[in-house]
């Protein structure tokens, strides 16, 4: 029974999570530039005036259907990744298919994106699939390495074994090479500066969210903030001990957005090719290094 | 001032009949009959290297019944701008192009066919490209009145506040330009 | 142009309450006095802690800021924008040149009086307006919402044919790919 309240209510959590997550990054960002901010909740309001819109533009039924794509692989990620209390599905499917279906979303922004037909859209969205060509690779790399270091591919016997030996158990400790390495692929796949060249608003007219608006830049945004959790959780249960109770999960997430919130307000952004070298380059190497002394 | 007065003697030599004066420090006015200028032009690129072209510009003679077109001139090497002007006639006004000594005089003299209606022959392509939905009358010529043309055609707000009719009626009643 | 008085439903009451809080201004800087928008924007003045941030296209903006003049180049595609953005929006004439003319009120190729074209929500008085007085502006766009008043997009949809002709009137016929009565009718508004 409560394994079903967890099924209808577990998104809604999550969603406000990471609603808060995201209005925290904007007062930190408004903060270190010495002005105010807008408050925590600025996020849910802005959600709440998109869906709210009288009028609608669409560009068919595949732009649509992109869209329910976008949202639904997002949720069915959400799913499979365990929070303390909920760890139902994880037993049907380990981080393998975790990393798999990440993938869905990107494709269904891609194929909606491009049948708005607007330049802009098309660069954008080209350039996030480099992007996710640059950072997939170190970020497989060290799920490779974390299922030869525990011996499984499942999330929550990971969780558990790093629990088991407290502070000093944590991937971050056992294994600096890959924690690091997958802090900076983390970094590239959140979309914070400086690999934020996907959005770069003032660039290319914000890319692939070019043409939406209204309802369907409030189904993005919705999935943006379920976006910044899974991918904050991922981080936290391979390589910062999961989260025994719910308190300390939540201090690990705003730590941890922190860390990430401090490099995206300094930095610029980074050209594409540049961005893509760079991960190809620091992270991959350091993965390497780590997979080598677990092999050897 | 030794450049500016080696130039003007030049130019008196070679042009007999235009009459150059100098204004100030790089400063030159020469005024040319309209026969004379694309030789003028000619020979102020290629023997004097004066290469930049600053701007064509038109002034309008309404009392005279002429234009007068003024070709800016300047040489990076003497730091001088020579002034060549002439006129012609403003009621058919028509102009030959340099064009093929200069490039960007294209611009200008679509620029100056659009404000005060001149035609540059040679000059395949003067279409509009400021006022592009413009249909009254080239508008820089001295006869066109833009204040009364805004008002016939343009929708403005009614606004008559008490205390301007006031000022209007105890001042000695001048023109509301 | 008359304001719709329309009777509030208790949803469109606590919706309004919220969605005022959350404006998005489109930058486009249509004239001279869009030089006041980066202050505004910027540490000193900060405008984001009233939720109104910047945006760079027209479909996710509502606020439309006419900056000054208009020329009649310029606004056939402030009225293609226009028609771009999603219904609620709200234009602001801002500095004196959308109100009566201004600094060019004799001018042969600048629009006098803005709300012969676009329906207006707001003026800002000033040649150009400081920070201080877009911010408060700003808050009371935001009162208007909040109270319901804030309707004047309805009236393009309401009297297309007067905007139109105006519009026609000034620069020809343009198409604008956007069907405005269809709309009216698709979305019920």
């Amino acid at each position: 029974m409560s394994t079903v309240l967890w099924i209808i209510f577990y998104p809604i959590i999550a969603f406000a999570i990471g609603v808060i997550l995201l209005g925290y990054g904007r007062k930190f960002n408004a903060r270190v530039q010495r002005r105010y901010g807008p408050p925590i909740q600025q996020v849910f309001y802005d959600i709440l005036k998109l869906m709210s819109k009288r009028t609608n533009i669409s560009h068919g039924w595949m732009h649509d259907t992109a869209l329910v794509m976008l949202l639904g692989g997002t949720l069915l990620t959400l799913y499979f990744i365990p929070v303390p209390g909920f760890d139902f599905f994880s037993g049907y499917g380990d981080f393998l298919v975790v990393m798999y279906i990440l993938l869905i979303p990107s494709l269904g922004m891609a194929l909606g994106v491009g049948e708005t037909a607007n330049p802009n859209g098309s660069i954008g969205i080209s350039r996030a699939l480099q992007m996710l060509a640059g950072y997939d690779i170190p970020f497989a790399l060290t799920f490779i390495g974390m299922a030869i270091l525990a011996g499984t591919t499942n999330f929550s016997e990971i969780i558990a074994l790093q629990q088991a030996e407290g502070i000093f158990g944590w991937g971050l400790m056992t294994n600096p090479f890959l924690g690091v390495a997958a802090l900076i692929a983390l970094h590239g796949m959140m979309g914070e500066k400086p690999f934020e060249v996907m959005v770069a608003p003032h660039e290319i007219a914000t890319g692939p969210m070019t043409e939406m608006g209204g309802k369907y830049l409030g189904m993005m945004m919705i999935q943006h903030a379920l976006n910044v959790v899974i991918e904050l959780t991922i981080y936290i249960n391979l390589f910062l001990g999961g989260a025994a109770n719910w308190a300390s999960y939540l201090v690990k997430l705003f730590v941890l957005m922190t860390l990430i919130l401090s490099v995206n307000a300094l930095f610029g952004r980074f050209r594409v090719d540049d961005a893509v070298r760079f991960m190809w380059k620091v992270p991959l190497v350091l993965a390497v290094i780590g997979v080598l002394i677990i092999i050897l | 001032m030794i450049n500016e007065v080696e130039l003007m003697q030049q130019f008196q030599k070679e042009f007999p009949e235009s009459q150059a004066r100098i204004k100030r420090e790089r400063r030159i006015e020469v005024l040319l009959p309209a026969g004379r200028l694309y030789e003028f032009a000619v020979r102020i690129q290629k023997k004097l290297n004066f290469q930049h072209l600053s701007a064509i510009s038109c002034v309008d003679w309404i009392d005279d019944g002429e234009y007068e077109l003024v070709y800016h001139f300047w040489s990076y090497e003497l730091n001088v701008l020579v002034d060549a002007k002439i006129r012609i006639d403003r009621e058919n006004p028509h102009f030959e192009t340099i064009t093929d000594l200069w490039q960007p005089a294209k611009f200008f003299e679509r620029d100056i066919h659009e404000m005060f209606g001149v035609v540059f022959e040679g000059n395949e392509d003067l279409e509009r490209y400021i006022l592009t939905e413009w249909k009254g009358p080239p508008p820089m010529r001295k006869d066109f009145v833009s204040r009364d043309f805004a008002h016939r055609f343009y929708h403005y707000k009614d606004y008559e506040p008490q205390w301007l009719t006031e000022m209007q009626q105890h001042s000695s009643g001048g023109q509301d330009e | 142009m008359s304001e719709k008085l329309t009777q509030r439903k208790a949803w469109d009451i606590v919706l309004d309450k919220l969605t005022k809080r959350s404006l998005w201004m489109l930058h486009y800087c249509t004239g001279c006095g869009a030089i006041e928008l980066p202050p505004t924007m910027t540490s000193r003045y900060d405008m984001e802690r009233f939720g109104i941030s910047a945006m760079v296209t027209p479909r996710q903006a509502d606020i439309l800021l006419i900056t000054g003049y208009l020329s009649v180049k310029t606004l056939q595609r402030v009225i293609l924008t226009y028609e771009q953005m999603q219904a609620p929006k709200y234009v602001i004439g801002f500095g004196s040149c959308t109100i009566n003319g201004g600094m060019y009120w004799n001018s042969y190729a600048t629009i006098k009086s803005l709300d012969q074209y676009l329906p207006v929500e707001l003026y800002i008085a000033g040649c150009m307006p400081r920070p201080e007085a877009i911010i408060s502006s700003f808050t009371e766009l935001i009162d208007r919402i909040g109270r319901g008043e804030a309707n004047s997009w309805q009236d393009y949809y309401d009297n297309y044919d007067f905007y139109k002709k105006n519009q026609e009137h000034v620069f020809g016929e343009i198409n604008t790919y956007v069907d405005i009565k269809d709309d009216k009718v698709k979305f019920g508004i």
